[in-house]
C-alpha cells in the first residue's frame, strides 16, 4: 500500500511539474500584439506599409502580416499580405494597381500565434496615386527613333504585357521599315523610373531592351533610365530617351514613347 | 450527466451515512495553462466520506465535486492555413463554448507528515475520473467546421497539501491546496489546474471511533 501510494507520489510530482503555471490575468495577454506604424504613398503609387512586434504573447508568432479594404475594420483575409518579420519590424508593399483614386483604404496588422489571432491599430489613406514621373525629353506618342540617322517610325503593333515567370514583357513594332522592340521587365510594371540591362533576365526594377530591324539588332546598354507613367488601369505611358545600343556596327541613340497595357 | 451524478451520489453519499464521515470542502478551481487560457476560475463544493488520521498516518477518502466551467472569452479568435492554387493564405475564424460542465469522482490517499492530537499537516494524491458536458463549435472557413455537443471524459491525478485542526471529536476544519492533471480529457481544453479550499469534516459516530 506504502510501495503504491510513494509510486504515485513520484508519478504527480513527475506530472505536476508542468502545471503550475498560471493563467495570465488578461487574456488578451495570450495573443500577439502588433503596431501598423505607417502607411506611406510611394512615389511610384506603391503603398508601404510599416509595422512592429509590441508583444508575441504568450508563444511564438506563427504568422504575421497586413490587411486592408475600404471598410474600417478590414478582415485579415482582406487584401492579406504575409510577411516574415525582421526582429521586431515587418512591412510589405502594395501594388499601385489595387487602389482607386477615389477611395479611402484602412491598414491594418495582424498576427498569429497558437491562441488565436490578433489585429493592430488601423491607419487610413486616400488618394493614393502616383507621382507622375517627367522624362527629360517629349518624344512623338507610339514612335521609335532608333538613332543612327534612322527616322521617326510609328509603331503599328503593340502588344499588351504579360507576366511569365516574374517577367513581364511586350513587343511593339513598326510597319514601314520594319522595327521590332521587345521588352521584358524583372518587375511588374507600374509607375516608376526602370534601368536598362544587357542581362536577359532583368532584376526588380530593371528592363532588357532588345532592337531589331531588317539589318541590325542589338540590346540598350546597361543604366539608361525608361520612365513609366500609369494613366489608368493597367496602362502605362513609357517614354525611353537617347538610351544607347550597339547595333554590331556603330552605338547609337534609341528614343521611343508608347502606350502600353 | 445528470443520471452519472445522480448514481455516483447516491453511492457514495450512502456510504457517509453509513461510514458516519461527512466532508464538505469550498474551493476556488483556478485552470492552469492552456486551460487556464480558455476557462474563468470559479467557486465550486466538493462532497465526500473521509476517514480522520486516526491510529495511523495515512487516510483515505471519496468525494464528488461538479465544475461549471465558463470561457474567458465568448468567441475565441482563431485561425487556420490554407493553401490553394492562390497561394497560401491566413483564415480568421471563432471557437465558442457554450457548455463546458465537469463531474468528478476522486478517491485521495493523504499521509500526515505532522501528526499532533488537535493538528495535521498532510500531503496526498488522489485519482480523479469524470465525466464533461460539452457544447463548442470551432470553424475558420474553408478550413475548420467542427461543433460538438455531448458528453466527455476525464482522467487524471491530483496532488495536495493540506492542513488540519481537530476542534473536537465531532468536527474537523482544514485548508487544502490540490494540483490537478488531467491525463485523459476528451473533447479537449482540460488539462491542468489548481484549486485552493477550505473544508470541515464531521463525524456522526465519533464515540466509537
Amino acid at each position: 500500500m506504502r510501495k503504491g501510494l510513494c509510486y504515485l507520489f513520484v508519478i504527480a510530482i513527475l506530472l505536476l511539474a508542468n502545471s503550475c503555471r498560471k493563467a495570465l490575468k488578461d487574456v488578451n495577454d495570450y495573443f500577439p500584439k502588433t503596431k501598423i506604424v505607417s502607411a506611406t504613398i510611394q512615389t511610384n503609387g506603391t503603398v508601404l506599409v510599416q509595422g512592429v512586434i509590441v508583444s508575441q504573447g504568450d508563444a511564438a508568432i506563427e504568422n504575421i502580416g497586413f490587411c486592408y479594404a475600404t471598410n474600417k475594420n478590414p478582415n485579415m483575409a482582406s487584401n492579406q499580405i504575409m510577411v516574415t518579420a525582421n526582429g521586431t519590424k515587418f512591412s510589405a508593399t502594395y501594388p499601385v494597381s489595387n487602389f482607386n483614386v477615389d477611395s479611402v483604404y484602412y491598414f491594418r496588422s495582424w498576427a498569429t500565434n497558437q491562441y488565436g489571432y490578433a489585429f493592430g491599430n488601423t491607419i487610413s489613406l486616400d488618394s493614393i496615386i502616383a507621382v507622375h514621373i517627367t522624362p527629360p525629353c517629349t518624344n512623338t506618342m507610339n514612335t521609335v527613333n532608333e538613332g543612327g540617322g534612322a527616322g521617326t517610325t510609328t509603331y503599328t503593333t503593340i502588344d499588351t504585357i504579360t507576366n511569365y515567370m516574374n517577367t513581364w514583357s511586350f513587343t511593339a513594332q513598326t510597319y514601314s521599315s520594319p522595327i521590332s522592340v521587345v521588352f521584358t521587365f524583372g518587375s511588374a510594371v507600374t509607375t516608376g523610373i526602370y534601368k536598362t540591362t544587357t542581362n536577359s533576365s532583368p532584376g526588380t526594377g530593371e528592363v532588357n531592351i532588345v532592337v531589331n530591324d531588317s539589318f541590325d539588332n542589338g540590346t540598350l546598354n546597361d543604366g539608361s533610365s525608361v520612365y513609366i507613367n500609369t494613366i489608368g488601369t493597367n496602362t502605362y505611358d513609357i517614354s525611353i530617351c537617347s538610351a544607347p545600343w550597339f547595333n554590331g556596327t556603330s552605338t547609337n541613340n534609341f528614343n521611343t514613347r508608347l502606350i502600353v497595357q | 450527466m445528470r443520471t452519472f451524478l445522480k448514481i455516483i451520489f447516491f453511492i457514495f453519499f450512502g456510504s457517509n451515512i453509513a461510514f458516519g464521515q461527512i466532508t464538505v470542502r469550498l474551493f476556488n478551481y483556478r485552470p492552469t495553462g492552456e486551460f487556464g487560457f480558455v476557462m474563468k476560475p470559479l467557486y465550486s463544493a466538493e462532497i465526500g466520506w473521509q476517514n480522520p488520521f486516526y491510529k495511523s498516518r495515512f487516510r483515505t477518502g471519496f468525494s464528488l465535486t461538479y465544475l461549471k466551467m465558463k470561457p474567458r472569452m465568448d468567441v475565441f479568435p482563431v485561425s487556420g492555413v490554407l493553401t490553394d492554387g492562390s497561394g497560401t493564405r491566413v483564415l480568421p475564424g471563432t471557437e465558442s463554448f457554450q457548455k463546458y460542465n465537469i463531474g468528478l469522482l476522486i478517491v485521495d490517499e493523504d499521509f500526515a507528515f505532522v501528526q499532533q492530537k488537535k493538528f495535521n499537516i498532510f500531503i496526498g494524491t488522489g485519482i480523479m475520473i469524470g465525466a464533461a458536458s460539452v457544447n463548442y463549435t470551432n470553424q475558420v472557413q474553408s478550413v475548420i467546421n467542427e461543433t460538438y455537443q455531448g458528453g466527455g471524459i476525464l482522467g487524471g491525478f491530483r496532488f495536495r497539501l493540506g492542513a488540519e485542526y481537530i476542534i473536537n471529536d465531532y468536527i474537523a476544519i482544514s485548508i487544502i491546496a490540490n494540483r490537478n492533471v488531467f491525463l485523459v480529457s476528451d473533447p479537449g481544453a482540460i488539462n491542468w489546474a489548481n484549486d485552493y479550499g477550505i473544508g470541515v469534516r464531521y463525524t456522526f459516530n465519533a464515540k466509537s471511533l
